[in-house]
């Protein structure tokens, strides 16, 4: 904004110089003089911080004008206007009251010419700035705009790698216990097992040329029990597809059984459908609302009892925390509400809360048929 | 090419939220129902499409042009039947529908002549001289139709039109919805009544609590909750035998039987009840009374939101 002041002065300089240097025979070193003066003080003024200080500079670069207009050449009253705007731009609001006090020096002009040149100065400038603060405020809002959606992107992000994080977690976790179930049910089966034909083909070695027939049904006993080990390895092996999803509703039910006893409420949990349907990340959803969801019953229902639904319906999830509390007739959204909303929205799904009967919060997620 | 676009509507009285973050697309020569139970946004949503309310953010496209920048576009694309009558009862029939007529920019000769036009399409053309006081509820409904469409808008909004009426004027009203319809037009329709949704729209939308919670086709919808229904059977004596023999029908999921009653989960879209029907007949099996309980949008409503559309 200051720079383009800077030009337009600039240009109104470049234009008393030229009528000065064509309007008279020499030049007068008074001119350049004054010419000089006046730029010194505007520049000054430009460069100074405290508004206090760049006002009386400007006041000062006025009266400058006015001096050389007086004194020197006529023609500096073409300065004027835009000295003016500097001086009251700040104070006046409107552009119409500042383009009037900006063309109140033209009714003490006498020359025909210099009223012309004012008045066109005048007017051109007065619009020229209206017009650049606008662009200017323009810029400014969008800027701003800007920003916002700059924060909101950068947070979407990060909970999309929180997600990401969150699936990876979850993957080792599966794996961790399915290796736990598994080494577990190798050492209870199969390791017991082994352990047994081991101890029968001891004894058998050790009657082998003692008595024959005790020895045979001995290692008969190690043949049944290692085709049994056998058995049950393919059996485990087969067996490998872990419940994992189960694992879902079986947190779920932690958690919320923890809520029951830490807040005293009776609490519920129920599940209906292929539940192993819920991808983890539909979990984590599930579960982070449904703990918001709780911690505001806790807070504002004045409940007795809290009940939690997830039901898999044809292409959706559906995860309810309802309460009977007293409700609430007309619901403002929260920060907790919204943030459930967010949550949701990030894997294409709704939040409904209604408060016409007690209070209950419904996340709708459709289900991925990848998973 | 979409009649309507919604993006991102919010509207909010203080600190309630009567519309949130909508969006919504409406092709041309849909008939796309607006179902929800009182106060789920339906008419505010309406008033901000007619410019009637501001919205708080969002956007609103009539044929791809934004409504606050083409105010006069969007009006006279748009006919609006409002839930509430909208009509003088100190002006005759044709009075009226030239009167809103000419609101929406029609003048002179060409002004009468869509007024009868409208009249004669709602079945009033014999009642042009009538003044409404006089009519019935449906009759002022089919009025206040008349002078919404009279201007051959693109996009017609009904909202609520077979509120408090008669079946005949409720089957007459649905009936020049289609033929609206076929002629080109495209129907926003509101109702909380679902049978009239489920029976004329291409398209539905769910909204509850100023969102839209699901949208698609009835068989969407409906697909989107389950895809079982049950088939419940009363014979006079039931043979646990006939279980496993029905087991064998084609889409069928789970059979029980006590008491007499056969109880049937099948698959919905396997059409199998003339099958099952005929095994039963066949076997010497004495039907006593049959329920074939489908999922409808009723069953949607419920199963998303947990209340009744009636609520």
């Amino acid at each position: 904004m200051e720079r383009w002041n800077l030009v337009n002065k600039l240009i109104v300089l470049l234009l008393i110089i030229a009528v000065s240097y064509f309007g008279e025979v020499q030049p007068s070193p008074w001119m350049v003089l004054s010419l000089l003066a006046y730029i010194a003080v505007m520049l000054l003024a430009q460069l100074v911080h405290p508004p206090r200080l760049k006002l009386v500079l400007n006041a000062f670069a006025g009266y400058v004008l006015l001096l050389c207009m007086h004194s020197v050449n006529p023609v500096f009253i073409l300065l004027l206007p835009l000295t003016l705007r500097d001086l009251l731009n700040g104070y006046l609001r409107s552009p119409y009251v500042l383009l009037s006090v900006m063309a109140l020096p033209l009714l003490f002009l006498s020359e025909l010419q210099l009223q012309l040149g004012y008045a066109f100065i005048t007017a051109f400038f007065a619009f020229n700035g209206t017009y650049a603060d606008l662009l200017q405020g323009k810029i400014r809002r969008q800027e701003e705009q800007l920003d916002k959606l700059r924060g909101t992107q950068e947070r979407l992000m990060n909970r999309l790698h929180e997600n990401e994080d969150f699936i990876r977690a979850a993957e080792y976790t599966y794996k961790l216990e399915e290796r736990n179930r598994l080494s577990q049910e190798l050492h209870d089966g199969v390791g017991h097992a082994m352990t047994g034909a081991l101890i029968q083909m001891e004894a058998a070695k050790a009657l082998l040329w003692k008595d024959e027939q005790a020895a045979e049904k001995l290692l008969q006993n190690a043949i049944g029990i290692s085709q049994e080990a056998i058995e049950q390895i393919r059996l485990t092996l087969k067996n490998t597809k872990p419940p994992t999803q189960q694992l879902g509703i079986h947190r779920l039910k932690a958690v919320v059984e923890a809520f029951g006893s830490s807040s005293g409420l009776l609490t519920t949990v129920v599940h209906e459908g292929e539940i192993e349907r819920i991808s983890p990340l539909h979990w984590k959803v599930i579960h982070d609302n449904a703990a918001e969801a709780l911690t505001n019953t806790a807070k504002y229902a004045g409940a007795t009892a809290v009940h939690v639904e997830v039901r898999v319906l044809g292409k959706l999830v559906k995860a309810v925390v309802s309460d009977n509390g007293r409700g609430q007739a007309k619901i403002v959204k929260g920060l907790g509400l919204v943030g459930m909303e967010e949550r949701a929205a990030a894997v294409n799904g709704t939040v409904i809360a209604d408060g016409a009967s007690g209070f209950s919060v419904t996340t709708l997620i459709p289900l991925s048929e990848m998973s | 090419m979409n009649v309507l676009d919604i993006r991102g509507l919010t509207k909010k009285f203080g600190e309630f939220i009567a519309v949130d973050n909508m969006s919504l697309s409406v092709r041309e020569g849909e008939i796309f129902g607006f179902l929800g139970s009182n106060g789920a946004g339906k008419s505010t949503t309406i008033n901000l499409v007619a410019s009637l309310l501001r919205p708080t953010s969002g956007e609103i496209r009539i044929l791809e042009r934004n409504i606050a920048k083409h105010r006069r576009f969007a009006k006279t694309n748009l006919g609006i039947v409002p839930q509430e009558l909208a009509i003088y009862q100190d002006m005759t029939a044709l009075e009226n529908v030239i009167f809103f007529a000419g609101l929406y920019g029609l003048r002179g000769e060409e002004l009468k002549e869509r007024a009868l036009e409208a009249l004669q399409f709602v079945g009033l053309e014999d009642k042009e001289k009538s003044y409404p006081k006089n009519f019935s509820g449906g009759m002022k409904r089919r009025l206040n139709i008349a002078c919404a469409i009279a201007h051959r808008p693109k996009l017609i909004i009904m909202d609520e039109p077979t509120v408090g009426i008669d079946p005949q004027s409720r089957n007459y009203i649905l009936g020049s919805v289609r033929r609206l319809n076929e002629m080109g037009c495209t129907i926003i329709y509101t109702s909380h009544y679902m049978e009239e949704v489920e029976e004329i729209c291409t398209r539905i939308a769910i909204v509850d609590h100023g969102k839209i919670i699901a949208d698609g086709t009835k068989e969407q919808l409906i697909a989107a909750i389950t895809d079982m229904k049950n088939i419940t059977i009363e014979l006079k004596k039931a043979d646990p035998e006939l279980a496993v023999t029905l087991k064998q029908i084609a889409g069928i999921r789970a059979i029980s039987v006590s008491d007499n009653l056969i109880t049937i989960s099948s698959d919905l879209a396997v059409d199998n009840l003339g099958t099952i029907l005929k095994l039963l007949i066949d076997s010497g099996s004495e039907i006593k009374a049959l329920e074939e309980q489908a999922p409808n949008l009723e069953t949607v409503f419920l199963t998303l939101t947990g209340r009744n559309l009636r609520d």
